[in-house]
């Protein structure tokens, strides 16, 4: 990589600067780093002067941050995100923002008011979402490591459809700190990397304790390298057979049984599970990320950030205006369905009653665990990425796409999407759960997973 | 459960949203064919002793180690920067409906 005046980073967004003005562009960033924007020089730390990209939903110092909303087309934040400022202290370069669906709302990128990212693998495909422009920006070779987040899926599941990996730690591991709010009880930072270690050297950098969170956790953060070396010997995977039904795709499925054999070959014990409630998951994830959602997003109001429209009548006029015109379709149908199942009559039906389907989800989890299964294997997505456009109609079958990881978010744990194989030439995720804080068995069963199976291997 | 267009509309006012003519009746569907989607929540068998929740198992007791206060972060800019209306430390808006500022 050429070096210009010592700063090879300049080179890395001179590159993909170059790539996105072509005829290949894949619509990844919404923003990239101008020479100001960047450090003359980089910390000592395990990333430095590596190049990374942030989900446009981080808030950051120097960069523009608009969570591809036109609400918030050019705002500016004051302050920066604790994953960004951990990043930057361990050496790594913000090399921009990457696009997703708006304010975090979607399965494919194509709800982002700025136009979808492509996928690298066929840009008539979508990359999966809502983190689709980090994905993609990592599956294109853009940057080696990316920051995303993860409310229902949003990094797992763009990670299977681009071929990358993507992992969402326990609620609590990373500081939710400057990301900006859809669901408050299901977001987590998330880190997407070429490889296992990649994205476990990411994840360690941004995790531990922020008193700015009061939901971040002071448990210490464990060696999370380390733990790519470690095998799986000894360690006992669950294979839940609800994850294994209808709506999967043979061809899926051949892949995942690939997977399940991989680790029987090198060590692990297999046992069949079940999870009783897991087909409850995606009704309740609807109401409840609505909900927060509704919630959330009502600070959007033309007062305090970013857009401004109406207003020459009175208050009531600037706050409809501006959140009429700022929010796109995706996400005034969240808002609708959020403010619909809070409201006087139906909380109790809907609302309360997504609350105790969580509690159920989360304890199929917990007695799973508490049976000796050490982690979960499972696909990460029913189908490979799908064509731009296919499911757009239809929003119950996009929430769909989310079948397999709303679970982790609904009851806190953490989960990893890993490259399992192709199916016509498209990349299809094998997903891991652990219990509650147990990152490194991801780790170690991710990246035994991409030894055996990956791009190289055998 | 299905919507009314004037559920939707009273929605929409509670969420501070217009719609355009032809939203409406989008936003209908959309949303009858979501709830129809949900309604099979009913069937989990949550009704009988369990509690509702909004916090993930496996959550540390620690978490409310908040007592200390913190200083807020130094801000790069001033939050009128990031405000369409600012002025004297305070975010311009327009009157609420009914009222007239004073002076005026």
């Amino acid at each position: 990589m050429k070096s210009r005046g010592g700063r090879p980073w300049l080179a890395a967004r001179d590159q993909i600067r170059a790539s996105e003005a072509g005829p290949e562009s894949l619509n990844a960033f919404l923003a990239l780093a101008e020479d100001g924007d960047m450090p003359d020089s980089v910390p000592d730390g395990p990333l430095s002067g590596v190049p990374v990209a942030v989900k446009d939903n981080l808030v950051t110092a120097g960069l523009p941050t608009t969570c591809a909303s036109r609400l918030l087309e050019g705002y500016q934040s004051p302050f920066e995100a604790t994953a960004v400022r951990r990043l930057r202290a361990a050496g790594a370069v913000v090399i921009g923002k990457t696009n997703m669906d708006e304010f975090g709302m979607g399965s494919s990128n194509e709800h982002s008011a700025f136009g979808p990212a492509l996928n690298p693998v066929d840009r008539n495909r979508v990359p999966g979402g809502s983190s689709g422009g980090s994905a993609a920006a990592v599956a294109a070779g853009y940057v080696p490591i990316a920051l995303g987040s993860d409310t229902g899926g949003s990094v797992r599941q763009p990670a299977a459809f681009c071929g990358v990996v993507g992992v969402k730690p326990t609620y609590g591991r990373v500081s939710r700190y400057g990301l900006v709010a859809f669901a408050s009880s299901l977001d987590q930072v998330g880190a997407l990397g070429r490889t296992v270690y990649d994205a476990a050297r990411l994840l360690q950098a941004v995790s531990g304790h922020d008193p700015r969170d009061a939901t971040s956790s002071t448990r210490p953060v464990p060696d999370l390298r380390a733990a790519a070396s470690r095998g799986v010997g000894g360690l006992v995977v669950g294979i839940p057979d609800e994850y294994l039904r209808d709506g999967l795709d043979p061809a899926v499925r051949r892949c995942v049984d690939e997977g399940v054999e991989a680790l029987h070959d090198a060590g692990a014990e297999i046992r069949q599970v079940s999870l009783p409630h897991t087909r409850f998951a995606v009704p309740c994830y609807q109401v409840l990320a609505a909900a927060e959602a509704s919630s959330n997003l009502a600070r959007f109001d033309g007062v305090r950030y970013g857009r401004r429209s109406g207003g020459d009548g009175d208050l009531g006029d600037l706050y409809e205006v501006t959140r009429t015109e700022g929010f796109g379709r995706e996400v005034k149908r969240r808002i609708v369905l959020g403010t619909f199942v809070l409201s006087a009559g139906y909380q109790d039906r809907y609302y309360s009653q997504a609350q105790r389907v969580r509690a159920l989800i989360s304890a199929d989890f917990g007695r799973a665990f508490n049976d000796g299964v050490h982690a979960l294997f499972t696909p990460t997505t029913p189908t490979p990425a799908f064509r731009l456009g296919e499911r757009l109609g239809n929003p119950v079958q996009m929430y769909l796409s989310d079948v397999y990881t709303v679970h982790a978010n609904l009851s806190g744990i953490p989960a990893m999407s890993v490259p399992i194989g192709t199916v016509d030439g498209l990349p299809v995720g094998g997903q891991i759960m652990a219990p509650w804080w147990g990152e490194e068995t991801l780790v170690s069963i991710g990246a035994t997973l991409e030894a055996r199976l990956g791009e190289g291997a055998g | 459960m299905s919507l009314s267009a004037a559920d939707v509309l009273r929605i929409a006012n509670l969420a501070k949203l217009r719609l355009a003519s032809g939203e409406e009746e989008r936003l209908r569907e959309d949303t009858t064919n979501i709830l129809e989607f949900v309604d099979r929540l009913g069937e989990a068998g949550a009704e009988e002793g369990v509690a509702p929740t909004s916090l993930t198992d496996g959550r540390d007791d620690d978490a409310r180690e908040g007592r200390r206060r913190l200083e807020p972060d130094p801000l790069s800019h001033e939050p009128g920067a990031m405000a369409p209306q600012w002025e004297d430390g305070l975010f311009l808006v327009p009157p609420p409906s009914g009222v007239t500022p004073e002076g005026s």
